[in-house]
């Protein structure tokens, strides 16, 4: 018998390790793949019996084909031009180190964690109706797209920009002492490397982007719309759940096979160079500073002008006047027994769901983590995937799967519970994604150097494991409270009258008639925005002293 | 007295019954204070028997340390210092802290905690370096840490794996020998584990050769260089002309190790035998010859020193010390 006292391992049993498993299995199961299964089982067979009756109603209507054919075309339109607009602050970022760099580095992560509804009325500020430009530009294509752009750049930035920081400058230089120009070097040597890394975040440009609600339902009209509000649309409004259930069974399709691009560029990315990063040069020159200058002031400009416009709208009172008449609103309007808006409740429940969801979502998603870092190979693999599904699943989507489906085994649609456990289901991936490659990273020798050094196996999980996995769990917890609190698609399926969230109220005050609402919901948005951006501030402060970047 | 005993150990680290394990020593004694390099090539189960002793690999057979059975001892309590290779600093921790994690799991106060942490890394020449943080320090820095914080808990036997091996070749020499002192001084039994014979050499009192998972050599660093047992051994400890004795014209079967230092290059008509030179190259301040010799019954290749440049192709004469040849 070999003694075995060995293991340093943090997950010794084998019962731990079903467990870790089985309990994200479970929560997601029931509350992602189960609500799907009854959203696509609605869409075959509205009556019980699969049918293509309502199928082919879809296909007929000349609106729902021009909503398809609008929602696809502006995604692609949307993804290449912030592909363009992002590879030049990417190159910045990969190629350079500049004063402010960490600085800039989290105004990129700013639109991407902010909601969609401040995104929205940031733009609703600039050009709609009551616009700072006095065109009102809804309703175009041109709006929703330069929102999405704005929305999604920080993928192109971040995602392309740490892939290209991984290429060796060595292998352009060497092109360039092959007698290449520069141009031919970017175009023959560059672009080609970089390939799989734009193409993988194009591909989630465009996915968030083809399921696009908040930005769209502000900026659109009813032709100038995507799937995902039509699906919200017509359960909500028409009341044609059948037709809802069935264009989201098209758009999870649609989801699919964009994610399946996706997987296949991302793993190329990970085929990465091993390169030994150099501290990054200043750039050289008047030519080189110029260039990176205008890269990182368009970015600045694009992510600083439409939210800098909604903080000075704020300020200007429904009079005219410039003061905090719209922050004063927010009271004023909670007061008035009249209004049936209570922006002061939405805040406080915000608040409450955001600690909830995020609780969940740090929790089932560490145990994910735990999961994926300790157990075999194969497991992980295959879970990985199923963990990561609600990121690419639309939040409209996972609000009407609870609707459809939870009144099983109890009736869940009413309560009040189904709030922060849609938020936490759309956090879970992110807070996966930022845990694992920590937890898996804790190298068994630091555990065994531990053991060697008098700690027990209870002090090896205390000192060693959960000091690094804190602060990850940290930054992923202030990611979940953001996702939280700026959640618009699934909270509007299941959200009740007396339970509004912030974007509910913010939406529910913009279809009101008047300044004074409007002026409300503009202040609203920027309490969001700065509540988000605290949370980002808090993110980049937990990160400080981490070797690996995000 | 003896430190460390070892019997009948088997690693099998999930090789099945039947096939040869990973490890087999049916005995080894280490006294107390020595200082012992493990050499061999990579796989040969150097890791496995440090790995073994610190019990975090599962064995069968029997482990002692200053005369006490550790076999049923968990790792943390078996007092042995293990120093890994990648030296597994906890990076969540500052230098201080690193060093003083032992002695914080052990319960001694904050005072006794900073004093040793000043001795130690006073000790490792690193004073000073208590507030930094790990991910600024050098490899040679990162190394002095991880074995102050080895030393902090006063183990009974030290074991370095590869201790110096993900270093630049530069500093381990001088790294090399500020080990060797300070474990003199301390007197602590030293199990060194390295690949590379000038390691071992330059650390050891004895060397202990293992090849796929079994002791082949065991001694003094002499004798395994003037006396080594076998042809790889030889070649592990260095010795690059282990021929055929027919090849050299000696009056007997077999192999044996000609030491390069022990053979003369001289005008093609003074030597012993003759021999072709296909290659001269210069190291350490003398050239390396490499001789290609004919004979009637079988043809060798010799390496041999000389303090002249000699043009590859010539023709030259071989002379050796009979007395300094090593049968095996």
């Amino acid at each position: 018998m070999d003694i075995d006292r060995t293991r340093v391992g943090p997950i010794t049993s084998r019962w731990a390790r079903v467990a870790l498993v089985a309990v994200p299995l479970l929560f997601l199961g029931y509350f992602f793949v189960y609500p799907l299964v009854s959203i696509t089982w609605r869409g075959i067979a509205p009556d019980g019996v699969p049918q293509l009756g309502v199928l082919t109603e879809v296909f007929r209507d000349p609106a729902l084909r021009s909503i398809a054919w609008f929602t696809t075309w502006q995604a692609a339109v949307s993804t290449a031009v912030t592909v363009l607009v992002g590879l030049p602050a990417a190159w910045a970022f990969a190629r350079f180190s500049f004063p402010g760099k960490r600085v800039l580095e989290a105004v990129t992560l700013v639109p991407f964690v902010l909601p969609t509804l401040v995104v929205g009325t940031a733009f609703l500020a600039l050009a709609g109706p009551r616009g700072a430009l006095g065109v009102d530009l809804t309703g175009t294509a041109a709006l929703i797209i330069i929102a999405h752009v704005f929305y999604n750049y920080a993928i192109v930035v971040r995602g392309v920009g740490s892939f290209w920081a991984t290429l060796p400058p060595d292998i352009t230089e060497a092109a360039t002492t092959l007698g290449a120009s520069r141009w031919t070097v970017f175009r023959t040597v560059t672009l080609p490397m970089l390939r799989p890394a734009i193409a993988s975040s194009a591909a989630l440009v465009f996915l968030f982007s083809f399921t696009s609600f908040g930005v769209v339902l502000l900026l659109g009209d009813l032709n100038s719309t995507t799937i995902e509000v039509e699906i919200w649309r017509q359960a909500t409004a028409f009341l044609r759940i059948d037709i809802a259930a069935t264009l989201a069974v098209l758009q999870l399709l649609g989801v699919a096979a964009i994610l399946t691009l996706y997987g296949r560029f991302q793993r190329r990315t990970a085929v990465a160079f091993r390169h030994r990063a150099a501290p990054l040069p200043r750039p050289i020159g008047r030519t080189q500073w110029a260039a990176v200058g205008l890269a990182l002031g368009s970015m600045v400009a694009v992510i600083g002008i439409p939210l800098g416009l909604l903080v000075v709208r704020s300020l200007v009172e429904p009079n005219g006047g410039i003061g905090f008449d719209n922050y004063r609103a927010i009271a004023e309007l909670s007061a008035s027994s009249g209004a049936f808006i209570d922006p002061v409740l939405a805040i406080r429940n915000s608040l409450v769901f955001a600690v909830v969801a995020m609780t969940i979502a740090v929790v089932i998603g560490s145990v994910a983590s735990a999961a994926l870092s300790y157990t075999s190979r194969r497991v992980a693999s295959a879970f990985d995937t199923f963990v990561m599904l609600p990121l690419g699943t639309s939040a409209v989507t996972i609000g009407f799967g609870f609707l459809i489906a939870l009144d099983w085994p109890f009736d869940l649609r009413a309560s009040v519970a189904l709030i922060p456990i849609a938020h936490a289901l759309i956090a879970i991936p992110f807070v996966v994604r930022t845990t694992t490659p920590t937890m898996s990273s804790i190298d068994n020798s630091l555990r065994a150097a531990a053991t060697t050094l008098g700690a027990s196996p209870g002090i090896v999980w205390r000192t060693i494991d959960l000091p690094i996995i804190a602060r990850v769990a940290a930054v992923s917890g202030a990611f979940a409270f953001a996702i939280s609190m700026g959640e618009f698609g699934a909270t509007a399926f299941i959200t009740r009258p007396d339970t509004p969230t912030i974007p509910i109220a913010i939406f529910r005050l913009l279809g009101q008639p008047g300044g004074t609402p409007f002026g409300a919901a503009i202040a609203m948005s920027v309490v969001l925005m700065m509540i988000t951006a605290g949370a980002i501030v808090a993110i980049e402060s937990f990160r400080t002293g981490r070797r690996d970047a995000w | 007295m003896v430190s460390l005993s070892v019997s009948d150990l088997i690693v099998r680290a999930g090789r099945p019954v039947g096939t040869p394990p990973v490890l087999h020593i049916p005995h080894l004694e280490i006294d107390d204070r020595q200082r012992v390099a493990v050499m061999g090539p990579s796989g040969s189960g150097k890791s496995t028997l440090l790995r073994a002793i610190a019990g975090i690999m599962p064995y069968s057979g029997s482990i002692s340390i200053l005369g006490r059975v550790v076999d049923d001892l968990p790792p943390h309590r078996r007092r042995v210092g293990f120093m890994f290779q990648d030296f597994a600093l906890f990076p969540h921790m500052d230098v201080g802290q690193n060093v003083a994690y032992g002695l914080r799991i052990a319960g001694a106060d904050q005072a006794h905690q900073r004093d040793e942490i000043e001795r130690l890394l006073d000790l490792v020449g690193l004073d000073g370096f208590g507030g930094r943080r790990i991910d600024n320090l050098s490899g040679g820095e990162q190394q002095r840490v991880a074995l102050a914080r080895t030393l902090a808990v006063d183990p009974d036997v030290l074991l370095l794996d590869e201790p110096l091996g993900s270093l630049d070749v530069a500093l381990r020499e001088s790294l090399l020998d500020e080990i060797r002192h300070i474990v003199e001084q301390l007197e602590t039994t030293t199990i060194y584990v390295t690949h590379d014979r000038t390691e071992a050499f330059g650390f050891a009192e004895r060397i202990i050769v293992l090849e796929d998972g079994a002791v082949t050599a065991d001694g003094t660093p002499s004798d395994l260089w003037s006396q080594p047992p076998s042809a790889s051994v030889a070649r592990l400890v260095g010795h690059r002309n282990i021929i055929d004795a027919t090849a050299i014209g000696l009056g007997h079967e077999g192999q044996v190790v000609v030491p390069a230092s022990s053979i003369v290059v001289t005008e093609p008509d003074e030597g012993r035998l003759v021999g072709h030179v296909t290659d001269c190259t210069f190291d350490d301040g003398v050239y390396l010859v490499e001789l290609r010799l004919g004979t009637e019954t079988a043809a060798a290749r010799l390496v041999a020193r000389s303090t002249s440049r000699i043009t590859p192709g010539s023709a030259v004469g071989v002379t050796f010390d009979e007395s300094r040849t090593t049968r095996i």
